[in-house]
């Protein structure tokens, strides 16, 4: 049985013919891949390492806390002047 | 890429949060505790100037009711005028007056203030609340925010 099928797989011809430009779309779809990544592909590359993404993740963190802190010291500062300056209170 | 995508939106979710927690934690803190804070005070200076604080907010609150009824007065006075009369010209020596009153009782207080702190924190502060008796035109520019 196996012999038969390997005989019928022999003797079978694609009935579709090849289209004419089939091998050059395939060679530039390859060199399409073959191209270097741009810096955003290596970015991206780099912040999807592990160590690098937790880093980041901290930096983030301890940026989004001293920004905080200073637009809130900031904002503070602003409203111990208005609580001291009866002209703040009058409209 | 989505995997890079996904980790830029936790880095920038990771700083929005800490923003904000910062922000709300300092919220939380009164202005007193916020000059503790920036000028270093003990808690026996802090409680001095906590009550130096509450003391001149009550006059603040009365110098406030002062400067409203003097500036009403005045707009009431021009408006229903078309020459500066002796009534308008009366009204604005007031305001003057009130806003003088205003100027002399901040310094007042931030010189107390300042007196409490530790030397090397004094001219800071100063440096800091002086502009409001300095510069009183620009105090309406900044309430009207």
């Amino acid at each position: 049985m196996q012999n038969d099928f390997k005989s019928l797989l022999d003797s079978w011809q694609p009935q579709v013919p090849e289209p004419s430009d089939f091998r050059r779309n395939v060679w530039q779809r390859i060199e399409r891949q073959r191209k270097a990544p741009t810096w955003f592909d290596r970015a991206v590359e780099l912040i999807g390492r592990p160590r690098i993404a937790v880093g980041m993740f901290a930096a983030a963190v301890l940026l989004g806390a001293v920004v905080g802190t200073e637009v809130s010291a900031s904002t503070q500062s602003n409203e111990y002047l208005r609580s001291v300056n009866p002209y703040a209170q009058v409209r | 890429m989505k995997r890079g995508g996904l980790i830029v939106l936790l880095i920038a979710v990771a700083a929005i949060v800490a923003a904000l927690v910062a922000c709300l934690v300092q919220h939380k803190s009164s202005p007193v505790e916020w000059l503790r804070s920036e000028y270093g005070l003990n808690a026996a200076q802090m409680k001095q100037a906590a009550a130096l604080h509450d003391d001149y907010r009550t006059v603040c609150a009365q110098l406030c009711s002062k400067i409203a009824t003097t500036d009403a007065a005045l707009t009431k006075a021009i408006r229903s005028n078309t020459t500066a009369t002796p009534q308008i010209v009366a009204a604005i020596a007031e305001t003057d007056r009130v806003r003088t009153e205003c100027r002399i009782q901040m310094l007042e207080h931030f010189y107390k203030t300042a007196a409490l702190m530790p030397e090397d924190r004094r001219a800071k502060y100063l440096e800091k609340v002086l502009p409001l008796v300095l510069h009183p035109g620009e105090m309406h520019a900044e309430h009207s925010q």
